[in-house]
This record gives structure tokens, C-alpha cells and sequence, in this order.
């Protein structure tokens, strides 16, 4: 089993800020945010030392609980900073970016950062449309055809244009090219048919998050039917489970320092905001209709001290196939960073060198 | 033989030359879009996203807008003439 540390850039809002998504930027103070950014590089130091394979980050806007609006950017950065660890975008989110942009930038990292670029693309959660203006009802076409287009344009040789539904380029002709070929290695980010159909197509991987390991399961049995549909197998590194653990040195700890997470959404947008999304984003697992997840506090999948956690870990293997476990220790926007890195060190101590056998 | 004469013949064809491909054509493989690309001399490719071998049958809107577009102004088709202003 593979092991990717979840970054993001933990900002200690003061606790009578205002909760609620999208957070006032005049509540910002920025040296907080400068600390948070060079905490996050500490941070990475610290996981790339205790042995993890990835540091992942991702997009989200407009409030501190994952401080990352652009996070090639913090890729970027950390790269610089850090010298070994793979450093795993999962990911940007494709509708709502120019692909070819982001196919040139990541093409960019690829180069700089050799060999240590993993790239999930993604259709993003629910209330990020509101952040650049994406209309719900296209987000699904929308990152289908920017991820085939960012795929497009790391591999075609001769210069293309592109007559797409939602994007249109007469001249497409990206340098750099990706040093990793025929790209880094790539993921379609999410549970839906769609996802998982795209990623067989073009034999990519999938990578799932946050779900109970039996749903997740669907999604990923979906992929890997699919992939047989197109005529191969993936291969272990190809099902990412992104998840929320809560590691102690005991279960009861670990069971007791659940009951005190706060059970509120950390950013909640207004009810009537919420039933509107709801309404306009349509979603599935697998091709069953789900329900957007929207203020919804994400449920944490690996409970217990090391010995349990290593046998949830040999669970989610089994049952969702994944080989590379994406992983936050505290919840994103949880500000205690000493838990944190206290979480970090156990896992890395007792849990991270009995589980590469999964 | 006959496709050897008409690669070498692609090779003088200076007219300028619309490539359409589909991004899901099963009868020739959008990758030999390249191909062409390297034998016309003044080709430009395009691939149409979400269409099979026929293409102006998959997406007629996308393929009628191409291919005006290029009729009517050649080479320059490849400059943006996209109209982005929102409230005039």
C-alpha cells in the first residue's frame, strides 16, 4: 500500500470569525496565512521523513479550511522546497479551468520536479461552481471533455485544434511536453459512471474519496468492469482512496477524540443556497443517483490505535481494491496542528511499516 | 500502392487543408490524424471532440462551424474571432 499525506494548509481562523462559505476576506490576517504556508512545508518535510510515498493537495476557494485556491501552485512550491517526496494533485478542478493551461503547467512541474508529478483531474465539489460561475448542470460534460483535452494535449505531436461542446482552441501545440511519457501518471477523480467509463477509456487510474469502503466498491468495481471492457487490467497504484483517519495510540482514544470532533459543517453555505445546489448538481455512484454532497461534515473512514487502523487498511484494500491511500489526520480546517503531528508520527512509527505488504 | 502515390502526391499539395477527425472514431483512429498532419504541407487538424467517423453526422454544428469558418478564411481561420464581451 501506497501512503499520501492529505495537505491543506492548515489556517487558524480566530474562533468568533464567521463561519460561513464564502468566509470575508478582511477576517484574512496575512501573517497567519504566511505561517500556515511555512508550516505547510515543515510539514511535508516532516511526512516526506517519516516515509510517505505522496503529498497530495487540491483546489478550493474562498474560505480557510483548505487553503489552496491554486494548488499547482503549492505543488510548485513544495517541490522546490522538499526534494524526494511524489507531490499529487488531486486535483485541479478541471471544469473550470482552460485545460490547456493546466496541461502546460502540470507539463511544466512534470519537467521540474522529475518523475515526482501524479496528476488527478477533478470535477470538483458542489459549492466550488459558485466560485468562478460554473453552472451546476455542466460541470459533468465539462470535465469530461477537459480532462480528454489535457490528455490531448500531453500526447498529440503535431499541433491540433480542438472543436469541443464546451471548449474551443484553433491552435493547441503545448511546450513543454510532459518528461514522464506518455504523461504522469493520471487519474479521473470521482465515483461516478462517468468517472470511472473515462478513466478505463483512457487507461488511466480512479481515484474515490470520503465514502463507506462497501460504496466505494461500486464505483470501483464499475472502473475495473470497464477496464476489462477496453481490454486491461489495472494495476494496484490505479484506485486511490482519499479518507479522513483518526489515529491514537489506543481505540479509546481515538473513539473519544471522535466524540469531541465538532459535528457542525466547518464552512456551511446558507440552507437556501445548499437545497439550490442540491436541485442543479446531479450526481451518481457507479451510475446510481446520489445526492450532492453539500454541507455535509465528511465522515472519517479509519477510526482506532495502530493495530486497528493497519486492519482497516488491509479492509479497504480488499474491498475497494485501492493501492494508494490519500489521507488526512485531523479533519481539513481542524486547527490542531500538535495532534496533527503527533497523528502523523504515530502513523509513520507504528502503522506505515506494516502495511506495505497490502 | 495506391496509398504509397497518394502520400507522395499529399506532399506537394500546398493548398491549404482541413484535417477533421473524431475523438472517438473506431474506423480510423483519431491518432492517424498526425499523419496527415506530416505528409499536407499546409494541413491544419482538427479533432472533434465527441464524434465518431462521421463527423458532420455526430456534431453537424461543430463540423458546419469548422468548416465554414475555414472556407472562408483559410489559414486565418486559426484567429479567434469569438465574441467574450458580456454587457456592452
Amino acid at each position: 500500500m501506497l501512503v499520501s499525506f492529505f495537505e491543506t494548509v492548515r489556517y487558524p481562523l480566530p474562533p468568533q470569525a464567521p463561519r460561513e462559505w464564502p468566509t470575508p476576506p478582511e477576517v484574512y490576517d496575512p501573517e497567519t496565512g504566511a505561517e500556515a504556508y511555512r508550516q505547510m512545508i515543515e510539514r511535508v518535510r516532516f511526512v516526506e521523513e517519516l516515509g510517505f510515498d505522496w503529498v497530495s493537495t487540491s483546489e478550493h476557494h474562498y474560505s480557510p479550511r483548505i487553503l489552496t485556491p491554486s494548488p499547482i501552485l503549492s505543488a510548485v512550491h513544495i517541490a522546490a522546497q522538499v526534494p524526494r517526496i511524489k507531490i499529487a494533485l488531486l486535483g485541479p478542478i478541471v471544469p473550470q479551468s482552460n485545460p490547456v493551461r493546466v496541461a502546460e503547467e502540470l507539463a511544466m512541474l512534470d519537467t521540474m520536479a522529475p518523475g515526482r508529478l501524479v496528476v488527478g483531474m477533478l470535477r470538483g465539489t458542489t459549492n466550488e461552481m459558485m466560485s468562478y460561475d460554473l453552472n451546476p448542470a455542466e460541470s459533468r460534460e465539462r470535465t469530461d471533455e477537459g480532462m480528454e483535452l489535457i490528455l490531448k494535449a500531453w500526447t498529440e505531436p503535431q499541433p491540433f485544434g480542438w472543436q469541443g461542446r464546451h471548449f474551443q482552441f484553433r491552435t493547441v501545440s503545448i511546450w513543454p511536453r510532459p518528461l514522464q511519457q506518455p504523461h504522469p501518471p493520471a487519474y479521473a477523480l470521482g465515483t461516478s459512471g462517468e468517472a470511472g467509463e473515462f478513466a478505463a477509456r483512457h487507461r488511466i487510474g480512479l481515484g474515490v474519496s470520503y465514502g463507506p469502503f462497501e460504496v466505494m466498491a461500486k464505483a470501483t468495481g464499475h472502473y475495473r468492469a470497464e477496464c476489462e471492457r477496453h481490454g486491461w487490467q489495472p494495476g494496484r497504484d490505479d484506485i486511490v482512496y482519499r479518507a479522513n483517519m483518526l489515529l491514537a495510540e489506543t481505540d479509546e482514544a481515538a473513539h473519544e477524540q471522535l466524540a469531541k470532533q465538532n459535528s457542525a459543517p466547518p464552512f456551511p453555505i446558507s440552507p437556501v443556497l445548499r437545497d439550490a445546489l442540491l436541485e442543479a448538481d446531479k450526481r451518481n455512484i457507479a451510475g446510481e443517483a446520489r445526492p450532492a454532497s453539500v454541507n455535509r461534515v465528511l465522515p472519517t473512514s479509519f477510526i482506532g490505535g495502530p493495530d486497528t487502523i493497519v486492519d482497516q487498511i488491509r479492509r479497504c484494500r480488499e474491498v475497494v481494491g485501492a493501492g494508494v491511500i490519500d489521507i488526512s489526520l485531523e479533519p481539513p480546517g481542524s486547527p490542531d496542528i500538535d495532534r496533527l503531528m503527533r497523528a502523523l508520527e504515530l502513523f509513520g512509527r507504528r502503522v506505515l511499516p506494516r502495511i506495505r505488504e497490502i | 500502392m495506391e496509398f504509397v502515390d497518394l502520400e507522395r502526391r499529399m506532399r506537394d499539395l500546398a493548398t491549404p487543408t482541413l484535417v477533421l477527425f473524431g475523438t472517438r472514431d473506431r474506423v480510423m483512429p483519431p491518432e492517424l490524424g498526425r499523419i496527415y498532419k506530416e505528409l499536407l504541407p499546409n494541413a491544419y487538424l482538427v479533432f472533434v471532440y465527441d464524434a465518431g467517423h462521421r463527423v458532420a453526422a455526430d456534431r453537424p454544428e461543430a463540423f458546419a462551424e469548422v468548416v465554414t469558418d475555414f472556407l472562408d478564411r483559410r489559414e486565418a481561420f486559426v484567429i479567434s474571432r469569438k465574441n467574450t464581451v458580456i454587457h456592452p
